[in-house]
């Protein structure tokens, strides 16, 4: 089995095929000056860097403190509603960031529903009162933070969960309070566990399209489109493209170096669940208003305002170039997936069979793809794809294009989610013994056999939960398919997109409703996986 | 005949060197047990020699012609028994026990998996799940998955490693009247020492990266190679210098002189070796006495001691040993 060929030439290949878009884009640092990015530098380059910046360091304080303080009481205390926060917390994860901004811009900016309603509840006008922008860059802040402190929220509360119990118990036998408790050790200990949660928190947002665009923040990401749409020049927006790549990969050897130095872990050998307090009167009030802030904000308020919309407008806007959009929207969603959880696979079996450092390399190479914004794989595809068009086809004297087709669009799905299957596929292997592998090979079972019978019956569930996942996120994703897309090729996430660039929130809330729908079920599988660990 | 030959074996990851220059044999029916503590590289002999290792230096021979390496298919006659059972989860026991059996027909895979399930007393158990067993359960199916495709030679990873204390004394020996009842020849690792001296008809203790000493138990547990030996296969005393030359044993350098705890006895019947006792603690089976031997010559030993004896009526005791129960070993 060690030598199976096909598996570790089948690795090469497709890490090279898939690193390529991402080699072109890094290539552009090495470019020489040209009169456009002359221009870019002198005039909105600096904004781009600073919002970038501010959006990291506003989207880390808030995630910080929403996410660790919910993990730390939902972990450490019982109180009203304490077991639903539990798994309620992660649901602002269902919702796209970007849907989530059109729905506060439809309801807190200066002509939205709420400061309508709170402006003629008090007759007020709009200049006699203290107004706070939604649509502003504080406010991408606040919007992306409600929707991003999951990922703080559940990494540290898998942290305490198996660290802290019994350091809790030995701090109160030093006579510490509750609250000593919490400033003194847990804060400490925790640290590590924050920061990786902020640092995933943190890319996600200065990766973003969405919420930018439409609250018309200056950043890379909406540098790249602005550059490319605007100033026509693909060049220059792979060259911005490539600052913002190595932007990311700077946090992405920060999350590794943090994850080295994790070295806060308890001496206890085994998992010791921690007893948690019961809180009454006013703490318990108070921690389940700590959790349920977040909730409603990050989940129950939009999605509510969502469903209000989607009541309102449905009937006009479901009709056949809908249903259209959402089969196309479902096919390309099955088939992206189908492949994608296909290719995962032979990364991960063969990293599992040859058991060397060359596997494991391809494999976290392959994986780096989903760090990488979806408008920078957009654009090192498209200048991947035009080489091609313009070199390979033009030379052999084929008249076809594959630029602007669905294979660049399926490519570009694959180079960013091929990492959430290959992680999903990582989990489930870990728990099949490599003994299982020997044992067949010790009763001269062949591989194909080994595979049919052994491996994938124990694996389906990851295979199953690895496609569902790839294909909710193929539906939400925003602007690799909005620049990959061929020509009048709409999905569900597009439409949404459209309908409020044409100032129409409430009909952009039904397609945004197909979206949220399946999030959830996205979401679901997360906490079952929760529920299992 | 079906024996295992082991030549000079030896094998490195990256730059670590595991084993070397290891070389025994195990002739047909016998069971041999590679002994030495965790980490020694034990398991790795048996992967190399199931196929599961490659690049080794050295050559093992099955059979006297088939020459094993890593791409090399000569261990159909080779069955491995996993520390962790390797049981599949997903198959109920009698799926597990057919599971090696593709190149018979139903009926005869059922006829076998029968066969399996009656000799290994697992008839009550054969649509249960791999969970639902106990852990003795689990390895007597482990053992019949191996047993079914009648394989020559078993090799044993670590196999009562999961098992309570109880349970293990009683598969041992269930396992050991198996293998021989079946004519096989197994090697066994182990790091425990009671378990390698009674199952064993042979045993070879690995040392600083090779094979230090083969032989049978009898032979080890009498005329260990050194001290290290001694010591691994059971409790001894090390004797000092002003006792032994009372015996007229005089050591060399690099030599020490030990003697079992079984054959350590203090009494208060006089005897040549007069001591004082200075320190005592019970230790259920044995004392552990720290003695004066003369002013300045004190000595830790472990001793039998008859149960009349009162430690608290005595400051002064006597040593009865007999000289051939001393060993002299190198150090």
């Amino acid at each position: 089995m060690k030598n199976f060929k096909p598996l570790n030439i089948s690795s090469v290949v497709l890490t090279l095929l898939i690193s390529v878009p991402a080699i072109i884009i890094l290539s552009h640092i090495f470019l020489g000056s040209s009169e456009n990015w002359e221009h870019l530098k002198q005039t909105v380059l600096g904004d781009y860097i600073f919002n970038s910046l501010y959006i990291m360091v506003g989207v880390a304080f808030l995630t910080s403190i929403i996410g660790f303080s919910t993990a730390y009481v939902t972990t450490v205390f019982s109180f009203s509603f304490s077991n639903f926060f539990h798994y309620a917390l992660i649901l602002p994860f269902a919702i796209p960031t970007y849907i989530v901004a059109y729905i506060y811009g439809g309801m807190f900016d200066i002509t939205g529903t709420v400061t309508t309603f709170i402006l003629n509840l008090f007759d007020k006008r709009l200049d006699e009162v203290i107004f706070f922008d939604i649509m502003s860059i504080e406010g991408a802040i606040i919007v992306m933070s409600l929707v991003l402190y999951p990922y703080v929220y559940l990494i540290s509360k898998t942290y305490l969960r198996a660290e802290s119990a019994s350091i809790i118990d030995a701090s109160k036998t030093l006579g510490l309070s509750q609250w000593q408790i919490f400033y003194k050790v847990i804060i400490p200990i925790s640290r590590p566990a924050i920061v990786a949660g902020v640092i995933l928190a943190v890319m996600e947002a200065v990766s973003d399209f969405g919420v930018m665009d439409y609250y018309g923040v200056a950043t890379f990401v909406t540098g790249i489109f602005r550059t490319w749409f605007g100033m026509g020049s693909i060049e220059d927006a792979a060259r911005l493209a490539s600052l913002l790549m190595l932007f990311i990969f700077v946090l992405i050897f920060l999350e590794k170096l943090q994850r080295i130095n994790k070295q806060y872990k308890s001496s206890g050998k085994d998992f010791k669940p921690i007893s948690k307090i019961k809180l009454k009167g006013g703490n318990n009030i108070l921690a389940f208003l700590l959790c349920f802030i977040p909730f409603f904000l990050g989940f129950l308020l939009p999605f509510t305002q969502m469903s209000y919309w989607f009541m309102l407008s449905y009937h006009e806007v479901i009709d056949d170039s809908f249903i259209q959009i959402l089969i196309q929207t479902l096919i390309i969603a099955t088939f992206s997936a189908f492949l994608i959880t296909a290719l995962a696979f032979i990364f991960v079996y063969n990293v599992r069979l040859s058991k060397n450092k060359t596997s494991d390399i391809l494999t976290q190479i392959v994986k780096l793809g989903y760090s990488i914004p979806g408008a920078v794989v957009a654009v090192g595809i498209l200048s991947f794809f035009a080489l091609i068009d313009r070199y390979i086809f033009n030379i052999l004297t084929l008249n076809i294009l594959i630029s602007g087709t669905i294979i660049a669009l399926i490519f570009g799905y694959s180079v960013r989610f091929l990492a959430i299957s290959i992680n999903n596929y990582e989990s489930g292997f870990s728990k099949i013994p490599s003994s299982y592998d020997d044992a067949c090979k010790t009763m001269n079972i062949t591989p194909i056999t080994t595979l049919r019978h052994v491996i994938l019956p124990l694996i389906k569930n990851s295979v199953l939960a690895s496609f569902i996942i790839v294909f909710i996120e193929v539906i939400k994703e925003l602007p690799l398919t909005l620049v990959l897309r061929p020509f009048n090729y709409d999905t569900l996430a597009i439409l949404s997109h459209e309908y409020v660039n044409q100032s129409q929130i409430v009909q952009s809330s039904v397609p945004a409703m197909f979206i949220v729908g399946l999030g959830i079920v996205s979401v679901l599988i997360l906490a079952r996986n929760m529920i299992k660990d | 005949m079906f024996g295992i030959k082991v030549n000079n074996f030896g094998i490195s990851f990256g730059n670590m060197e595991i084993l070397k220059e290891v070389s025994f044999s195990v002739q047909e029916g016998e069971i041999v047990t590679i002994l030495g503590p965790s980490g020694s590289g034990k398991s790795t002999i048996l992967r190399a020699i199931a196929s599961l290792q490659e690049k080794f230096e050295g050559e093992i021979l099955l059979n006297e012609t088939c020459q094993i390496s890593g791409n090399q298919k000569c261990n159909k006659d080779i069955g491995y028994i996993f520390q962790d059972y390797a049981l599949f989860p997903h198959l109920d026991v009698k799926e597990n026990i057919g599971f090696a059996l593709f190149n018979l027909n139903a009926i005869e895979k059922q006829r076998r998996v029968d066969e399996l399930l009656k000799q290994f007393d697992l008839v009550e158990h054969r649509n249960k799940q791999i969970h639902e067993l106990s852990g003795g359960q689990q390895q007597r199916v482990s053992i019949a998955r191996t047993i079914a495709y009648n394989p020559k030679i078993l090799l044993l990873d670590e196999p009562f490693s999961n098992l309570d204390s109880l349970l293990r004394d009683k598969t041992k020996l269930w396992l050991k009247d198996i293998i021989k009842k079946l004519g096989l020849s197994a090697i066994l690792v182990t790091h425990d020492k009671k378990e390698a001296l009674s199952i064993s008809d042979k045993i070879g203790i690995l040392q600083n990266k090779t094979l230090v000493q083969f032989g049978t138990p009898q032979e080890l547990f009498s005329q260990p190679a050194n001290l290290y030996i001694a010591k691994f296969l059971g409790d001894i005393n090390i004797l000092p210098q002003s006792i032994v030359q009372h015996f007229g044993i005089t050591l060399q350098e690099e030599q020490s002189a030990i003697i079992r705890l079984n054959k350590t006895f203090v009494t208060y019947h006089p005897t040549a070796i007069k001591l004082h006792i200075k320190q005592v603690s019970y230790c259920g089976d044995y004392y552990e006495l720290v003695l004066n031997f003369s002013e300045h010559n004190t000595f830790f030993i472990k001793a039998n001691v008859s149960s009349d004896f009162n430690f608290s009526d005595n400051s002064t005791i006597y040593l009865d040993i007999c000289a051939s129960d001393i060993l002299v070993v190198n150090t």
